[in-house]
């Protein structure tokens, strides 16, 4: 059987790549996402004091250190059996939705725009960020200023861009000031401006890619993310609710105490990142997706009017739930939007400038779950410990294990719409690349290596005999 | 805006990954009152960095470097080149100028110093051989600072 790879080299050995498997009739069989760096963050967290998790999970990325920096916090909270103060959860969110935006800004403007606004089979040597600039500079300065949006509140709120401490078990280390409060108050209108500039045109050139939001990940799925009470939009606490593809709600009011009991865990042996699935239905019939296209999906409404608007349009796309994950980069924009909104509202509650913000406590449970919504999916971090405060062991699932089924079948269904022949063609190279990039997947936090990200695709005969190859990077 | 940006990078959990950020934190020390330098210590090269690289005469890029050779320094120019994006979330020293020169118009000069790692497991210290070079290789990040900053003052005074 030919086999066609797609083998990106890091920096670090290992990482990942795709493998397109051929059949003897030159269509494509089956396909594989893998990832081939070793994960053994969690042996190396046991023996450590539960206080330095936060701090330490926060290094894991350096695209969401918040998520896992929040998560853990409130992995924490439920050791040391506290209710954190209502401000201190107030400013939690608004950090968090401050690293939605600039994750997400990250994803939609510099690693997805190009390919909407060059085309999937323009030359890859212009169709990155330098591209988009030569095209539409104006939209490149203004990804760029959501990323300093999102990245500027962090630093003021935390002290750091990268890794801030300032989010700790109990709560956070310090209240927020009024000067702090009125900076960030002050950035708002410009970030409104431009995520609505940027839905305009994203929703208007989204005719000219009917073929690849027919097969980009186009399938039936169930859909599982956080849920509240009254329906909004919920990124930050919540219960677990699971839909299925037509929106009937499979399971809701799940405990995310108990993720063990609705989540399994599967090892391929092609792959060190787990492929989770809904543990009622069986592997790999569990199949479910996580993310902005999920959460949107899940929500009845955002909870801000131009959010709320926005979704409105959204849900006309189709019937039912939106299955296409190229609307992936669609929901992003709409939650960007959300995020913005919601940290000004955050910021204008009276309470937001109270002093209590932390509650201390020593270890009262051997164990505590934290689970929030990351930009990439519902994150869970998972600890326990020793009576002296140990972790002795610690679990987390991570947004891009959840989709890693979806991303797998999507690259088949990719693969077997583009792929022809026995030579490698540049446009189907890029939406092979392209329906990944769709979901976003963060391999330094799902397998917290690190480096650069080349690729290397190979085709090979049935005897393993190279017809053609690529690299690229 | 200060005239020479130092950027070390990599991950803090990945034992010698973390040699960029070692070195920036001991030049940020050298240079914490001299309004002229200043000193990033980041996981990774992002987009929105292209700011503080275009409004910089000098950028000096410190990093790890994989090879067989552990313990080896190199120090490279580096010119702005713009490069396929793949779906990690990573740039490159020469991807961050060619951003900085079509964003603000404006491109510094770059040198990038890197030391091959012995040890990319996890964890957070540096392996002993990266230890042994520490000093040198200091001493090569600060005097590569030390020689551009004298040429920057010199233009500006030409």
């Amino acid at each position: 059987m030919p086999t066609l790879t797609i083998d990106p080299v890091t920096r670090i050995e290992g990482h990942s790549k795709i493998t397109i498997m051929m059949g003897d009739d030159g269509e494509v069989q089956d396909a594989h996402f893998h990832v081939t760096q070793f994960r053994g963050f969690e042996k190396f967290c046991e023996g450590r004091p539960f206080e330095e998790m936060p701090a330490l999970m926060a290094r894991i990325c350096g695209i969401c250190p918040v998520s896992h920096l929040i998560t853990s916090a409130k992995a924490c909270d439920m050791i040391m059996a506290v209710t954190i103060p209502e401000t201190a959860e107030k400013l939690r969110r608004v950090m968090n939705l401050a690293q939605i935006v600039q994750s997400h800004a990250l994803s939609f403007f510099h690693l997805s725009s190009p390919d909407f606004l060059l085309g999937f089979d323009s030359d890859p040597a212009t169709r990155n960020i330098v591209g988009l600039l030569q095209r539409d500079p104006k939209m490149a300065r203004e990804g760029i200023r959501m990323r300093q949006f999102g990245q500027q509140i962090i630093q003021w709120l935390g002290g750091k861009r990268v890794h801030p401490g300032w989010i700790v078990p109990g709560g956070v280390s310090e209240p927020l000031t009024v000067e702090r409060r009125d900076q960030i108050l002050a950035t708002i209108p410009e970030a409104i401006a431009i995520t609505l500039r940027t839905l305009t045109g994203f929703k208007g050139q989204i005719e000219n890619f009917r073929e690849e939001i027919r097969t980009f990940a186009n399938f039936p799925t169930l859909f599982l993310g956080l849920a509240k009470p009254d329906g909004g939009l919920a990124l930050y606490k919540g219960w677990v609710r699971v839909i299925d593809s037509t929106g009937e709600t499979v399971a809701d009011h799940l405990n995310p105490l108990d993720y063990q009991e609705f989540l399994g865990e599967a090892v391929e042996p092609w792959s060190y990142l787990k492929s989770t699935y809904y543990k009622p239905m069986g592997y790999p019939d569990g199949i479910y997706r996580v993310g902005p296209l999920a959460r949107l999906n899940l929500a009845k409404r955002c909870g801000t009017p131009l959010a709320d608007a926005e979704l409105a349009e959204f849900r006309e796309l189709e019937r039912h739930t939106v299955l296409s994950s190229f609307y992936y980069h669609y929901a992003r924009l709409i939650e960007m939007l959300f995020a913005v909104e919601r940290i000004q509202s955050l910021l204008r509650e009276t309470d937001i400038l109270s002093k209590h913000v932390r509650a201390h406590a020593s270890p009262n449970n051997p164990e505590g779950v934290g689970i929030m919504e990351a930009p990439r999916g519902t994150l869970i971090h998972h600890y326990r410990v020793n009576e002296d405060g140990l972790i002795t062991h610690a679990n987390m699932i991570i947004a891009t294990g959840h989709n890693n089924l979806a991303m797998n079948r999507g690259v088949l269904q990719v693969a077997r719409h583009f792929v022809r022949g026995e030579k490698i063609e540049e446009g189907m190279l890029n939406r092979v690349e392209a329906v990944i990039r769709a979901f976003d997947p963060c391999l330094s936090c799902s397998t917290h290596a690190s480096g650069q990200m080349p690729l290397h695709l190979e085709l090979r005969d049935r005897d393993g005999e190279l017809l053609d190859e690529v690299w690229r990077g | 805006m200060p005239k020479v940006l130092i950027i070390g990078y990599g991950s803090s959990l990945r034992g010698d990954d973390n040699i960029g950020c070692h070195v920036a934190q001991m030049l940020e020390q050298q240079y914490r009152d001299d309004p002229d330098v200043r000193v990033i210590g980041a996981h990774q090269l992002t987009p929105e960095m292209a700011e503080d690289v275009a409004g910089s005469e000098f950028v000096l890029f410190l990093d790890a470097a994989v090879g067989t050779d552990a313990g080896n320094i190199k120090q490279t120019t580096v010119t702005p080149r713009p490069g396929p994006l793949s779906f990690g979330h990573h740039m490159d020293p020469a991807l961050l100028l060619a951003a900085a020169m079509d964003l603000y118009g404006s491109v510094p000069r770059a040198q990038l110093l890197t030391i091959v790692g012995a040890a990319f497991e996890l964890g957070d210290g540096l392996s002993p051989v990266v230890v042994r070079q520490l000093p040198e290789l200091f001493e090569q990040a600060h005097a590569i600072v030390e020689s551009n900053r004298r040429s920057v003052a010199q233009l500006l005074r030409h």
